[in-house]
């Protein structure tokens, strides 16, 4: 069974690297293959600097924030027991995207370039503080999923009041499309505020997927099996924070990949979070790559959102998976 | 093995256990008995490690069962809850390998050692047959086999099981029974929450009878439940075997 996964792990990365390498030449412009060694070697025509300075960046932001949201959706719904439950679910990308929205409005993100991005992290701190608390007092999986339904509801009023105040058309505009989730005009900086702590989010939460297992059991079960319940899940929460919370910073509120990426691998590692967590990494980095690479290259005129994609993708998978669950219950 | 010193839960305001004294010594099997509420499921989870009482000592082997590390705990100490749940579609095997966690958590695959409590256990069980069968597919009886299995593929040196036996037909509840009689015989200590009392009398060796949080009866079946306790706590009289004078059966208070 390892030996079989590890092998299709391997396999999988050699695809992704694959689909990385062609997601860099597509787009508005083609590129032609050769332009892959100009980048490499630094030559200086137009082509390799797109490739450099425009795709690069974009591509493995792309692979970052879709591993973090891939593997935290894949450890969320293992510690809740529930395959609905998604980084959006709990809180912590609308708690993000408050974040994000007070550093616009505060006149912090005029000020310097990172300021939207440092405001949208500190947001989902605060998000994850919250649930940190409830999570070490003694409350149940019920009411992790109620205290995130209602934080949601809380950064959604905010938001919406948030627009309401806009002093101009144009910011409403700009809150509204940044709301989407897009990878458009992203670049290296955003990548190095970005990527060192979704790694740590995605390290945090490996560290616990194989003691997730024995929750397939039930609490309970868990516990009188060994698990220190109270420190997974704040292993689990922290770990999704720092793996969502800086790519909604950086790329807005991209919705679904959590919920699509381990709903579709899960048959394949045969329920298992141990073998979950790391193959929902890899899919979600792939998942996120593809759309953005279908983002940018399918309007002449203009950017398709990557939020929309995944959105499209995910909506109607999140909408057949509630009815399938409601269904079983009966 | 398992000794409780004037134990009490509370929860809020409300008095769940109080002054709940008991020990549990390795190859006996003890039947917790007592009408809803009486807090049996509590003072099952609090000998589990599960909860921890408000007021009074536990020790597993004279150590502070609070201080022990919950892996070195589960070692010792098996627990079934009264609905064990599944969250995702595992087979027979998977949820019998699961027993063998506290001693298998890591990265690597099942080692041989592992493999084979677990396959000697389903083999004993006789599950072997469905090993590869969702656990969700098989009939309610079947899958509370399943659960022992897990249970067993432990090899604690305690096990605890909150009502195996509700909501089976009488085949398997006696099938379950035997189960963890067999488990006690081998020195395992074995405590079980038991509604029903007739079988409570027939497979323990001493049966605790709680009502109200209290410990009203402790002993052998027959003194544990006596026509008093019968009357006073259950409101049933007892209809008793008249050679053996063993409890068969209940009747209408």
């Amino acid at each position: 069974m390892n030996g079989r996964y590890y092998g299709w792990l391997v396999g999988s990365m050699l695809a992704l690297g694959a689909g990385f390498g062609a997601s860099l030449l597509l787009g508005p412009i083609t590129l032609p293959w050769s332009t892959l060694v100009h980048a490499a070697t630094n030559k200086l025509d137009a082509d390799a600097i797109i490739l450099r300075e425009v795709r690069l960046p974009r591509a493995l932001l792309a692979l970052v924030i879709g591993s973090g949201l891939g593997m935290a959706g894949a450890a969320l719904q293992a510690l809740l027991r529930n395959p609905l439950a998604e980084p959006g679910l709990i809180g912590i990308s609308s708690g993000s995207a408050l974040g994000a929205i007070v550093a616009f409005y505060s006149g912090l993100s005029a000020q310097f370039a990172l300021g939207l991005p440092l405001g949208g992290l500190l947001g989902a701190l605060a998000a994850t503080l919250i649930l940190y608390r409830l999570a070490s007092e003694r409350v149940g999986t019920t009411g992790l999923i109620l205290a995130g339904v209602a934080l949601n509801s809380l950064a959604g009023a905010a938001i919406v009041l948030a627009l309401n105040l806009a002093p101009n058309p144009y910011a409403a505009y700009e809150i509204f499309f940044w709301l989407m989730g897009a990878l458009t005009d992203r670049i290296f900086v955003h990548l190095v505020l970005a990527g060192p702590l979704i790694a740590t989010g995605v390290g945090l939460l490996a560290s616990v997927a194989p003691r997730l297992e024995a929750l397939a059991l039930g609490e309970d079960t868990a516990s009188s099996l060994g698990v220190d319940l109270a420190q997974v899940r704040r292993r689990v929460i922290l770990g999704t924070a720092l793996a969502v919370g800086p790519g909604v910073a950086v790329a807005g509120a991209i919705g679904f990949v959590g919920l699509v990426v381990p709903h579709l691998l899960r048959p394949w590692v045969s329920h298992r979070p141990r073998l979950l967590l790391p193959a929902s990494a890899l899919g979600g980095g792939a998942l996120l790559l593809a759309a953005d690479t279908i983002a940018r290259s399918v309007l002449l005129n203009g950017e398709l959102k990557l939020g929309v994609i995944t959105a499209f993708i995910g909506a109607p998978l999140f909408l057949r998976l509630a009815l399938k669950l409601e269904s079983d219950r009966r | 093995m398992i000794d409780v010193v004037e134990i009490g839960v509370r929860r809020g305001t409300r008095s769940v256990l109080s002054d709940i004294s008991c020990h549990l010594a390795a190859g006996e099997m003890l039947g917790v008995c007592g009408p809803n509420g009486a807090g049996k499921s509590t003072l099952l989870r609090c000998l589990a490690g599960l909860e921890k009482p408000n007021v009074g000592t536990i020790q597993l082997h004279n150590r502070m069962l609070a201080e022990i590390k919950p892996l070195v705990r589960a070692k010792e100490i098996g627990y079934l809850p009264q609905h064990p749940a599944l969250a995702w579609p595992l087979t027979v095997a998977q949820v019998v390998t699961l027993g063998r966690f506290p001693h298998h958590h890591g990265w690597h695959s099942l080692d041989p050692d592992n493999t084979a409590i677990v396959a000697s256990v389903m083999h004993d069980m006789d599950l072997t047959g469905l090993a590869e069968r969702p656990l969700a597919t098989l009939s309610g009886g079947e899958q509370m086999r399943v659960h022992v299995a897990r249970l067993m593929a432990g090899q604690h040196s305690i096990v605890l099981a909150d009502e195996p036996t509700a909501s089976l037909d009488p085949r398997y509840q006696i099938e379950i029974i035997e189960h963890l009689k067999h488990a006690a015989g081998s020195g395992v200590a074995v405590a079980v929450v038991l509604h029903d009392l007739p079988l409570a009398a027939r497979y323990c060796s001493r049966i605790l009878v709680l009502d109200q949080g209290q410990i009203v009866a402790s002993g052998g079946p027959t003194e544990a439940l006596s026509e008093q306790i019968l009357r006073q706590t259950f409101r049933v009289s007892a209809v008793r075997d008249p050679d053996t004078h063993g409890l068969i059966g209940l009747a209408a208070g």
